[in-house]
């Protein structure tokens, strides 16, 4: 379509963080779900650590309640989902009605997993609603530029969890220079010295996680 | 024929009704204070016009319609019908949808109404009405627009065995339309937000086609001219602005100073001819419902012809000989305030107690010129789905009319029925469903 | 007849900083069949754009937008004109007038206005003028001149109620005096000689010409008055209208100064 508005653009761009904050630790959290069967109550504050948001959970059971589906818990699997979708909806005309669906969908899935014995059954529906997300954003939407804003707020994202989680050095310098690539094609206004930084950070055998993050979230500073 | 035949469709309801939840085909509702997004429930029972009859209903909404124009742009400018009496000046200037901002000014092309919903409703006697015309921001063409796509989705087999008007065609009739008003740059669709009502249809209809969807902050008039700033502050012409929010909150600085949803000075470039408002403003004046009354007499004193489709049987209180019979027949009425739209303000006589019959009376006779009164017009009922099987519902149509260079009837409408089986009001803002509207091809 | 010189002064501070200001200004006297411009200059600082328009009532009016950071608004409206040459300015066609016959949001009489206009004679006999000149007589008795007791927002009935007020409100009133009387009158906003705000009269309609009525003075409009727009009440003859982004309050200043201008 050519025009982008500043509120589009930024849409786009956390609709892509978003998604990403959605299927990452929705997938953390099921390996959490698993492992919880056993083990019981434990657990879940190292979780809580590792994502580096407050364990304000009562118990193992309030935090499989909260955690995914809490409406009022801003770090919740549905808080994160909500935002997703206010981006979306406001962005219908800019990426299709079929690519919007999938967010939807998403809302849907996660409001059944939220009556469901078995939320498990839900949850991989949600995980392939945002991979059907992503691919159709590959695949249907005509304007390069919008597909490049949301992947790049994917990647931001990515970037901004691994960093918090310690994931392994390769799976990061993969992710990192994924972003690089990608940024430089997109009309956003960004920090052009966080590439760079990234990619010296990620040179180094030893990573500095913190440091990592902290350069992440600068990269829209301007 | 259409009764056996389509069958298949009906057993897929749920499955149409899933695929409207997947595209979001909601609309948003303030209850209690905080905002909600409801489905909009779909009955896969449709509303089937005739081939015959429709060309019918088309004669006559093209004549309304383009009646209607011509008397905005009189009204407005010359002012012909008040020097020849046929509309009492009382109903021009007492009027809320007067806008006095509006004098002297023609809209690019000439052209007021470019999106008119028309609403009718068949009785039994088996004669169309108007029950009212909407030429303000009239909404609701996107739902059967969509139902359509995803009924063929959900039923190939019906639309295999009978033929009907394609409707998906409406975004392009609509694009025509406001392209043809452009003054020059882009076409946009002006949403107030995500928390309208119909923003749905905003959204729906700015991607179909393939226009941008904006809001205030995206829009600005600098010297002579609006403009869409982008993400990199450039820039870019605004020739035509489909606008879905009220007159009133369209420029601060021309209407209500409060609002924050409108555009400083749009309304200053406009009258200058340098962008093309959708619909125009001012257009309340037609939609007005005692106004309403004399829109056959319109019909006659511009065109010089005969009205094709009729009125539902209105009084008038402001005259004496229909203060007379409304008094008499009271019971068998229902009264309409002028002032309110939306299904409010309407009320039936014979529903009244004693007190309020008297109140009401009294209101009536202290203030004629607010109120109209209607026969109750025994209309149709649709059948519609419910779980325990099919039952009747009282349902009207609204028909969406397109000005260009001429009006255009677009093949379809919105059904709208109410689930009340005791109710009358269809409006979707008061609970209900709609259909989709079939014209026949053969 | 007389040449008049006149200076239309409005300062706007305000006590932080405003941006996106999109402003609207009506103060620019036009010419009629009874007063006509002779020499015409119009500033407003700061602006990023301004253009000129006229407005549905044929009043000329600027409109622009000061982007950036300020707190001042200034617009000086300054000029000579010769006034008097007529004592009426033709109207329209009488059907094209129904908008000045019905009273407005301003001007609709309550109990109050509504007991006052009952208990007078208005002559049976004579023409709107004769008619507004007993009615503004019968207000001028009735009602006195007193500022600070109404403001810009107050209504006919309102002012009535109080007994005094200012010309926005003695014109309000007399509009809707003469409303109730079946004439059809606009209000109208400009300045005078020898005072040093901006004004406001009426004019009434009679025989296809208006004629202005001054009744905060008592007096029918001849050459001292100087005419800037009219409508159907104050609401259509804002002299300047604003919106801005930022959180400012604001301080208005007015001054206007209209004497004779030397031979």
């Amino acid at each position: 379509m050519g025009v982008k508005s500043v509120e589009n653009m930024d849409r786009l761009y956390w609709l892509g963080r978003y998604s990403e904050r959605v299927y990452t630790t929705l997938k953390l959290y099921g390996q959490r779900f698993d492992s919880m069967l056993e083990e019981g109550t434990e657990g879940y504050d190292e979780f809580c650590r590792s994502l580096e948001i407050p364990n304000i959970y009562a118990s193992a059971e309030d935090f499989r309640k909260q955690y995914p589906f809490g409406h009022e818990d801003p770090n919740s699997i549905y808080s994160n989902l909500r935002r997703a979708y206010d981006n979306a909806i406001e962005l219908r005309e800019e990426i299709g009605s079929e690519t919007l669906a999938y967010i939807q969908l998403a809302v849907y899935e996660l409001n059944k997993a939220s009556l469901s014995e078995a939320p498990m059954i839900e949850f991989q529906r949600i995980l392939d609603d945002i991979l059907a997300f992503w691919g159709i954003v590959d695949d249907q939407i005509e304007d390069e530029d919008t597909r490049n804003i949301i992947k790049v707020g994917k990647r931001v994202e990515r970037i901004d969890l691994y960093g918090r989680l310690n994931i392994d050095r390769v799976s990061m310098i993969r992710e990192v220079n994924r972003l690089c690539g990608r940024i430089e094609r997109c009309s956003l206004h960004y920090n052009k010295a966080v590439p760079d930084r990234l990619k010296s950070l990620v040179a180094k055998q030893e990573l500095d996680y913190p440091e990592i993050v902290r350069e992440i979230e600068r990269i829209l500073e301007v | 024929m259409v009764e056996t035949l389509n069958v298949d469709l009906y057993d897929r309801t749920d499955t149409v009704n899933e695929l409207l939840a997947r595209y979001g085909v909601k609309f948003g509702i303030y209850k209690n204070g905080t905002f909600k997004e409801q489905l909009f429930p779909f009955d896969a029972v449709p509303r089937v016009i005739a081939k015959e009859e429709f060309a019918y209903l088309e004669r006559g909404l093209k004549q309304r319609v383009w009646a209607l124009n011509l008397f905005l742009k009189d009204i407005y400018n010359e002012k012909k019908i008040l020097k020849d009496k046929v509309v009492p000046e009382e109903f021009i200037y007492a009027s809320s949808g007067y806008l006095a901002q509006c004098e002297g000014i023609v809209p690019p092309k000439g052209v007021y109404s470019h999106i008119s919903g028309i609403d009718l409703v068949l009785g039994k006697d088996g004669v169309w009405y108007i029950l009212e015309d909407n030429l303000r921001v009239p909404s609701g063409a996107s739902y059967p627009m969509i139902a359509r796509e995803l009924c063929r989705r959900s039923s190939p087999r019906t639309f295999q065995s009978i033929s009907v008007a394609d409707n998906r065609n409406y975004a392009a009739i609509l694009k025509h339309t406001l392209d043809y008003v452009n003054t020059g740059g882009l076409t946009v669709v002006m949403t107030p937000g995500r928390y309208n009502a119909a923003y749905f249809e905003h959204s729906y209809l700015a991607e179909r086609m393939h226009v941008p969807l904006v809001t205030c902050n995206d829009l600005v008039v600098e010297n002579d001219y609006l403009y869409f700033v982008d993400y990199d502050g450039k820039k870019e012409r605004v020739g035509a602005v489909y606008r879905r929010i009220s007159d009133e909150y369209m420029d601060p600085m021309n209407f209500k100073k409060e609002s924050v949803i409108g555009i400083p000075h749009i309304f200053d470039i406009y009258r200058k001819g340098n962008v093309a408002l959708v619909n125009a403003p001012g257009n309340g004046i037609a939609d007005d419902k005692g106004i309403y009354y004399f829109v056959p007499k319109m019909i006659r004193y511009y065109l010089g012809e005969e009205p094709i489709l009729h009125n539902a049987p209105t009084y008038l209180p402001y005259y004496e000989a229909d203060m007379e019979y409304v008094l008499e027949k009271f019971d068998k009425l229902v009264l309409k305030d002028v002032a309110e739209a939306g299904g409010y303000g309407v009320v039936f006589g014979n529903s009244m107690s004693a007190g309020q019959k008297e109140d009401f009376i009294a209101l009536l006779k202290r203030e004629p010129r607010r109120f109209i009164a209607q026969e109750v017009i025994d209309f149709c009922d649709l059948p519609i789905l419910e779980k325990e099987g099919r039952v009747e519902r009282k349902a009207d149509l609204r028909a969406f009319v397109l000005t260009s260079e001429k009006p255009v009837v677009w093949k379809s409408g919105l059904t709208r029925f109410s689930r009340n089986p005791d109710s009358f009001i269809v409006n979707s803002s008061q609970g209900g469903g709609f259909k989709d509207t079939w014209v026949l091809n053969q | 007849m007389k040449t008049l010189k006149y200076r239309y002064y409005l300062r706007i501070d305000f006590d932080r900083p405003v941006t996106q200001h999109s402003f609207t200004v009506r103060c620019m006297p036009q010419a009629d069949d009874r007063q006509m411009p002779l020499q015409q200059n119009i500033s407003i600082m700061p602006k990023e754009f301004l253009r000129e328009n006229r407005d549905s009532f044929d009043n000329a009016y600027f409109f622009g937008r000061a982007q950036n950071p300020h707190t001042l608004f200034e617009v000086v409206s300054e000029g000579l004109i010769r006034t008097g040459l007529s004592n009426a300015v033709k109207a329209q066609e009488t059907y094209r007038l129904g908008m000045f016959a019905l009273q407005t949001d301003y001007t609709r009489p309550g109990t109050g206005l509504r007991a006052f206009f009952d208990a007078l004679t208005v002559p049976a006999v004579g023409g709107s003028v004769e008619k507004s000149l007993y009615l503004m007589e019968k207000l001028c008795a009735a009602f006195s001149y007193a500022q600070g007791k109404t403001d810009i927002s107050t209504t006919a009935e309102q002012a009535w109620r109080l007994g005094c007020g200012v010309c926005q409100d003695y014109s309000h009133i007399l509009l809707s005096l003469c409303r109730m009387a079946g004439i059809k009158a606009r209000y109208v906003a400009g300045m005078l000689i020898g005072e040093g705000l901006s004004h406001a009269w009426i004019e009434v309609e009679d025989g296809g010409y208006w004629y202005g009525l001054d009744p905060t003075n008592g007096v029918r409009v001849a050459e001292d008055h100087i005419k800037i727009s009219h409508g159907r009440d104050y609401a259509d003859c804002l002299l300047n209208q604003g919106v801005f982004t930022g959180t400012a309050q604001q301080k208005q200043t007015v001054s206007v100064s209209v004497e004779e201008a030397e031979h």
